[in-house]
């Protein structure tokens, strides 16, 4: 059914900057379908700016190239490539309090036209991806009125009621207590393996270790370390990439 | 949905409960019985009522009804449309100064002692134009979208405001200026068919697409790259809404002068009511709207022997009604 060596998002010679600041300097990566890749990397270090880019919100600034399933991100509609890379942003507060099922609702509706509102076939997609996500009975709640964690979950669920195969996760258990960030990093474990390709940003080496199948390292807008969570997560590279030394990260661990 | 599609339906047959009462309150006695037989006559070509009685229905009293509707209609829309589109509950349709440059434009035609006609074109042409200039000053702001949007309407909007003053000052005291005064206080008193029919195209025009639009507002709500990730062209939805809204806003304003608290209360009681979704919350918006201004504008004509210019009712109405609303408990769980 899928080519497995076909990468959903390739990243070529991706540069940024901001003036004369170089954010990001030459990036050249691919993530594969059912492939969970960790992003780290200190505050500053261009992963949301990265993110911005694959994203298609950048498209005139960077330089490089960006393939979301073998076509240029920047000759792709906003509506087309939101059916093929949601995004799933930091669980933040709304203006305005949805009830969770609208929230969800938002993604099915991703690449319907602007002058139609969704009918059954976007409900019942909404539907299923609550499911999934198992948050069904908070589907008539108030967006504001529920947790920071099943807020999480609920973009998340938004992202899958868009249907698109990638995911694109920010800091997704920033904010969240441990036993949410464990749900969350869990459920997001299960959807690559459905076949789901997600990078996620995260500031716990920790969750990259245990749940990634390929972590990333970002520092000064270069890529610093490639590869497996267990290759690549030493303790040099910790401490390189935070600016601590040994005895610190040590104390931290014990 | 089910039990929006109550409320809408409930405020729409309130709505027309209300519409016919307002036929028969006012100095010249109407029955309802006469409304029907004046508008079989209408069909039929007979004469079973009195030309008076008919004049009063079709050249007054149903033009001002149908405008108290539309008016009120069109603002709360505008409204809870801005709202959404700047994510700003505390928005109102005077915000990017439509208001404002209407008053303006009014303000001058009445200084050039211009037919009552050409005031309402000189209002509406005067708004429209307020608000391309808000536009093409938030177009080369740097910085954030919405923000730089709303900054320029207040900047703009002052300066119509000045204009405004700086005319009043000018005018002579005793004929212009009172006058100019009256219409910026806002009233559907001097309503003619003429007005109804000018201000029906511009609403049509400014209200259909919008709520076509209304669930793409919901998109709009969002932080603007969540919304882009979700398949909107953030720029494009949102300047859409804006010129539709303004349309009607403008087209209120140029035929009602300033009338406020409309935009702001009603689509603040609506999301009690139905919640903000705005595929149930922008029908509701409008038709509670319509029903709000309706009975105002009854109470502004009936209640003492001179008019009551509705602008000033609406905020005396408007203001703790607005308080109660906010010190009362959320509705929704």
């Amino acid at each position: 059914m899928s080519r497995l060596d076909f990468a959903r998002v390739s990243v070529d010679n991706l540069t940024f900057s901001y003036g004369k600041r170089n954010v990001l300097n030459g990036l050249t990566f691919a993530a594969r379908e059912g492939e969970l890749l960790g992003l780290l990397g200190p505050n500053g270090a261009g992963k949301t700016t990265l993110f911005n880019c694959i994203l298609g919100f950048r498209n005139k600034e960077f330089r490089g190239e960006v393939l979301i399933c073998g076509e240029s991100v920047r000759k792709t509609p906003a509506r087309e490539l939101a059916t093929r890379i949601a995004y799933v942003p930091q669980s933040h507060s709304s203006v305005f309090n949805y009830s969770v099922l609208d929230m969800t609702l938002m993604g099915a509706s991703a690449g319907m036209s602007d002058l139609r509102s969704p009918g059954a076939k976007e409900l019942e997609s909404a539907h299923r991806a609550l499911e999934t996500i198992g948050i069904k009975a908070l589907a008539q709640r108030g967006f504001m009125n529920i947790s920071g964690g099943e807020r999480q979950l609920v973009m998340i669920a938004r992202a899958l009621a868009q249907n698109a195969k990638i995911l694109i996760m920010d800091e997704p258990t920033a904010n969240l207590d441990f036993g949410n960030q464990i749900r969350v990093m869990t459920q997001i474990r299960e959807l690559a393996e459905r076949g789901y390709t997600i990078i996620i940003s995260t500031h716990n080496p920790e969750h990259a270790a245990g749940y990634c199948d390929r972590v990333m390292a970002l520092n000064h807008g270069i890529i610093a370390a490639d590869g497996k969570p267990s290759a690549v997560l030493t303790e040099e590279l910790i401490c390189s990439l935070y600016n601590i030394t040994l005895q610190q990260l040590r104390r931290n661990t014990k | 949905m089910k039990k929006q599609h109550i409320v809408v339906l409930l405020l729409s047959l309130a709505l027309i409960f209300a519409a016919l009462i307002s036929v028969t309150l006012g100095r010249f006695h109407i029955t309802l019985n006469e409304l029907f037989a004046a508008l079989t006559d209408r069909i039929t070509g007979r004469e079973s009522v009195s030309a008076t009685t008919a004049a009063i229905l079709f050249n007054v009293r149903l033009p001002r009804i149908l405008l108290a509707c539309l008016v009120g209609c069109c603002l709360s829309g505008a409204g809870a449309a801005y709202q959404g589109t700047f994510r700003n509950p505390m928005a109102s349709p005077d915000i990017l100064g439509a208001s404002s440059g209407a008053a303006a434009g009014a303000a001058i035609a009445i200084l050039l002692e211009l037919s009552g006609r050409m005031v309402t074109v000189f209002a509406f042409a005067s708004s429209l134009v307020t608000i391309a200039l808000v536009t093409l000053v938030s177009k080369a702001a740097r910085g954030e979208r919405v923000l730089g949007i709303i900054l320029a309407g207040i900047m703009v909007s002052s300066l119509a405001n000045a204009v405004t003053s700086f005319i009043k000052l000018v005018a002579d005291p005793n004929s212009i200026l009172p006058e100019i005064t009256y219409w910026l206080m806002g009233s559907l008193a001097k309503t003619k068919r003429e007005d109804t029919l000018f201000a029906l195209v511009p609403m049509t025009i400014g209200m259909v697409p919008l709520l076509l639009l209304r669930w793409r507002i919901n998109l709009l709500t969002l932080p603007d790259n969540e919304a882009k990730s979700l398949g909107v062209n953030v720029n494009a939805t949102r300047g859409a809404v804006i010129v539709c809204s303004t349309l009607i806003t403008a087209a209120s304003v140029s035929v009602s002068g300033l009338i406020g608290w409309v935009g702001l209360v009603v689509p603040h009681l609506a999301r009690k009511l139905v919640g903000s979704d705005f595929r149930a919350l922008l029908p509701t918006s409008a038709i509670g709207g319509a029903l709000f201004l309706l009975i105002v504008d009854n109470i502004s004509r009936n209640l003492l022997i001179t008019e009551i210019p509705i602008g000033i009712l609406t905020s005396v109405i408007g203001a703790p009604f607005f308080i109660w609303l906010m010190t009362r408990r959320e509705i929704t769980e």
